[in-house]
């Protein structure tokens, strides 16, 4: 056995004992331990692998005989789960002391953690399928053990009706990957004609993109992020949409290669819609949590486009390109999950100080909780795509992909290839505007409301999980091109990439990162330098000849009007004006103001009308006699017998 | 044998017809008889295998029957329980159901195929006794007749089905008969009546 096979295994032994303690008077402080230590390992254990290590376990197979393995590309999404559990799990220790049902919640995000790896390990259909289920259902109890109010009880069960409906996608598909053997012998498909393939096809797109968050299948994210726990709602937003990804990677670039090109034009089409819809909503959010899960959509979105590029290279024939794009995917995979965890934890962090995450109510955090607010703001230039972190490194790679399918031989995927790079630059836009608002209106200004004034800074180990992920944040940034060509390697077919600091892609330049954050690092030296010992602007800010109060600050509507009005005829927006007048005299004013959520009222609740009538029409068979029940079985069985004569039933 | 097979069927067209419950629990004794005789004829001079048959035949034909009898003493319905369908017209649809069950019934594969259409025949009939009668005590009739269709389909198997199962399939039966007549029991102490459908006002 093998350094990274006996990482591996002692590992996920590690992981279930920190799992099963809290259940068996283990305390709580020890079981996070060993999780932290069971993760890592496994995470060590992935990176071996997709460092060149052989790979760990098992292979694929069509069977349902249980069977675990670590090959690269879980590898990868490995040192992923665990580069964000690992802070998560510190947070996690101190977030959690003393919560009701503290030994549940630590038990049940052990389990989250054993079912993510269980998803990115498992080397048959069973595993991947019940590990599947426990990811959708342990967080779904986690919530439940926290907060049992109606409300919350109705977001985990439009959680759970979304994911499992939306599941059902994942089932059709691995069950026929494994039904004709190309979980083992990816060519196994192709012989099976285009029904069966693309069966498979719109049953992950379905089933995966349900659970990534695309839209229009993203309905359950933004209620179920923003009430889960923090620590596991860094862990969901950060990695769980993260194993969808993965599995709809597998489907694509594996199991059901090669796919068509329709196939890569709806991951193109649907990458588009979540990232422009994701961060147009995001924008319009007065609730920090619910921005986060929204850009969380925009994010996996952005990350479908590249896995959507790559798709159209290889159909096109442009392994070197296919390839890169793939790796532009990957690398969004990993930065998301690296700074969308560090904003949830970090958000958990302002709610705990603060008691509420409506941006309005915050404000002038950063001077009261600096460590965390400076790694909420680097995390939010980075998500925003601000040069030259993480964020933007990866989102330039995936930008360069969709041009170089603009450029492409056929009008068609060149004229779809357009779209999506105009499409990807607004996204970045607005983004960068969505989180102006979310670090301006939370870390920046005077106090909105008094319980912000008197915020202050959490623990040492809810203070460092930020600071670290904000570190990783910056690494990323420093030295992409070192990580780009294992990831370019787990593509198909890929050609080989020789490692740079910096990003060296064919055909259209390079992006040398390590020197612009040089760069940077040594021009704020300078200003820092230039600034001396000034503290704060020298004069009061002028307002007009106004005194400058906490009601002339910008709010979160306020904010993002300009935006909202030019998109009036997309977002719809809602406001209601109430002047009450006292003779003559107006004696107050009331302004609510909010942009509905368009695909709950427009296609969800159609959807679940249409369904309710069809069972309210399917109920009437069950009249309760149980003459008519025997009248069915009558039926049913000359029904049978008929079919049998004839030959109808084999 | 085809004389047995088509007075089982015969009687259980009168289950189906008859107005009243003792006449029909007497066709499903009868019916009993009938197939405990014709299984004790086709056994082999096995003292075994008779021993069960005759065990089988007992149960049938006498101890369900008096069961059923006893439960029927203990729910006296005051008036007769209203049939919702003319005799005539369950005549004609029990003759209906029996010629479709005949006419659809595939080869099962016995080599006997007036038992594999009398069985099958039985079997719907019984489905159809429970939907078109209401008093509970001839649900359970309808339950017993379909069940002698399969013990009809057992007997004819060539070479005999396992005793272990045949006396199985029996403890089954006995026991559904009796957590039937408890419920039918349970129905009359609530609504006065054994007639199933006062049971829909229980409902939502």
């Amino acid at each position: 056995m093998g350094a990274a096979e006996t990482a591996a295994v002692l590992g996920a032994v590690v992981l279930i004992v920190g799992t099963v303690g809290p259940l068996v008077r283990l305390p709580t402080a020890p079981a996070l331990g060993l999780q932290a230590i069971g993760v890592g390992l496994a995470g060590a254990a992935g990176v071996a692998v997709l460092c060149g290590a052989a790979p760990i376990g098992a292979g694929f197979h069509g069977g349902l005989a249980p069977a675990l393995g670590v090959d690269g590309l879980s590898g990868f999404f490995l040192a992923t789960i665990a580069l964000v559990a690992l802070p998560a799990l510190a947070y996690g220790r101190e977030y959690l002391r003393g919560a009701p049902g503290e030994r549940w919640l630590v038990a049940l995000g052990g389990l989250f953690l054993l079912s993510l790896g269980g998803v990115v390990a498992a080397r048959d259909a069973s595993i991947f399928l019940a590990a599947w289920e426990l990811m959708t259902l342990a967080p779904a109890a986690a919530i439940l053990v926290r907060r049992t109010d109606p409300e919350v009880r109705h977001v985990v069960f439009v959680y759970l009706a979304v994911t499992h409906l939306g599941g059902t996608g994942v089932w059709i598909a691995m069950l026929t990957l494994a039904h004709y053997g190309a979980l083992a012998d990816p060519g196994a498909l192709a012989g099976q004609g285009a029904a069966v393939q693309t069966l498979v096809i719109v049953g992950a797109l379905i089933g995966f993109g349900t659970k990534a968050g695309l839209m229009p299948l993203h309905a359950w994210l933004p209620r179920a992020h923003p009430v889960a726990p923090s620590h596991l709602s860094a862990l969901m937003s950060g990695v769980m949409v993260k194993v969808a990804i993965y599995g709809l990677i597998r489907v694509f670039f594996q199991w059901a290669a090669p796919v068509p090109l329709w196939a890569g034009l709806v991951l193109l089409a649907v990458g588009l819609l979540s990232a422009l819809g994701g961060v147009l909503f995001a924008l319009v959010q007065r609730d920090l949590k619910r921005l986060l899960a929204f850009s969380s959509v925009e994010n996996v979105g952005i990350v479908a486009l590249g896995l959507g590029a790559a798709t159209v290279f290889l159909w096109e024939g442009d392994r070197t390109w296919a390839a890169i794009a793939f790796a532009a995917a990957l690398l969004h995979v990993l930065n998301h999950a690296v700074f969308k965890s560090l904003l949830f934890l970090a958000a958990g962090s302002f709610e705990r100080a603060v008691g509420s995450l409506d941006l309005d109510r915050l404000g002038g955090l950063l001077r009261r909780m600096p460590w965390t607010g400076a790694a909420f703001l680097l995390g939010a230039a980075a998500i925003a795509g601000v040069p030259p972190l993480n964020g933007f490194v990866s989102e330039w790679l995936t930008l360069q992909a969709l041009v170089h399918v603009a450029l492409g031989p056929s009008l068609g995927t060149g004229l779809a290839g357009g779209v999506a790079a105009a499409g990807l630059a607004a996204t970045a836009a607005i983004a960068l505007f969505c989180f102006v608002k979310a670090a301006g209106l939370a870390l920046l200004g005077e106090p909105r409301r008094p319980e912000s004034a008197v915020a202050t800074e959490p623990g040492a180990a809810m203070r460092l999980a930020p600071v670290f992920l904000a570190g990783c944040c910056i690494a990323l940034a420093a030295v992409p091109g070192l990580l780009l060509p294992a990831l370019v390697k787990l593509a198909p077919g890929a050609p080989a990439m020789a490692a740079h600091p910096g990003l060296e892609v064919p055909g259209t330049g390079s992006l040398p990162a390590p020197w612009l954050l040089l760069g940077i690092v040594v021009l704020t030296a300078v200003a820092w330098r230039l600034r001396g010992e000034r503290r704060a602007a020298p004069v009061p800010a002028w307002a007009c000849g106004q005194r400058v109060e906490p009601a002339l600050g910008w709010t979160s509507a306020g904010f993002t009007k300009p935006l909202v009005l030019v998109l009036q005829a997309v977002l719809r927006p809602e406001r209601e004006v109430e002047v009450t007048k006292r003779g003559g005299l107006v004696a107050s004013v009331s302004y609510r103001g909010e942009v509905p959520h368009r695909f709950d009222t427009h296609l969800y609740r159609p959807l679940r009308d249409r369904a309710l009538a069809v069972a309210a029409t399917v109920r009437r068979i069950q009249s309760g006699s149980v003459r008519a029940y025997a009248a069915y079985l009558l039926v049913l069985v000359l029904a049978m017998l008929v079919l049998l004569r004839v030959g109808a039933l084999g | 044998m085809n004389a047995a097979v088509a007075a089982l069927v015969a009687l259980g067209i009168g289950v189906i017809v008859v107005r009243r419950r003792s006449l029909a629990t007497a066709l499903v004794a009868l019916q009993g008889l009938i197939l405990g005789v014709t299984a004790l004829s086709l056994e082999g001079g096995d003292s075994g295998t008779m021993v069960v048959a005759g065990v089988i035949l007992l149960v049938r034909a006498a101890a369900i029957p008096v069961l059923l009898v006893l439960a029927r003493r203990r729910t006296p319905e005051r008036t007769l329980v209203a049939p919702t369908t003319s005799v005539a017209t369950r005549l004609l649809l029990a003759t209906a159901v029996v010629l479709v069950a005949v006419a659809a019934t595939p080869p099962l594969g016995l080599g006997d195929r007036v038992a594999e259409h009398g069985s099958v025949a039985l079997l719907c009939l019984g489905i159809t006794t429970v939907a078109v009668r209401r008093p509970a005590i001839l649900q359970v009739l309808g339950v017993l007749v379909a069940e002698n269709g399969v013990y009809l389909l057992a007997i004819a198997v060539p070479g005999g089905v396992p005793a272990v199962v045949e006396l199985g399939v029996l403890f089954d039966l006995v026991l559904v008969v009796t957590v039937a007549i408890a419920f039918a029991g349970k129905i009359h102490e609530r609504v006065g009546s054994g007639d199933t459908d006062l049971l829909r006002g229980l409902r939502d």
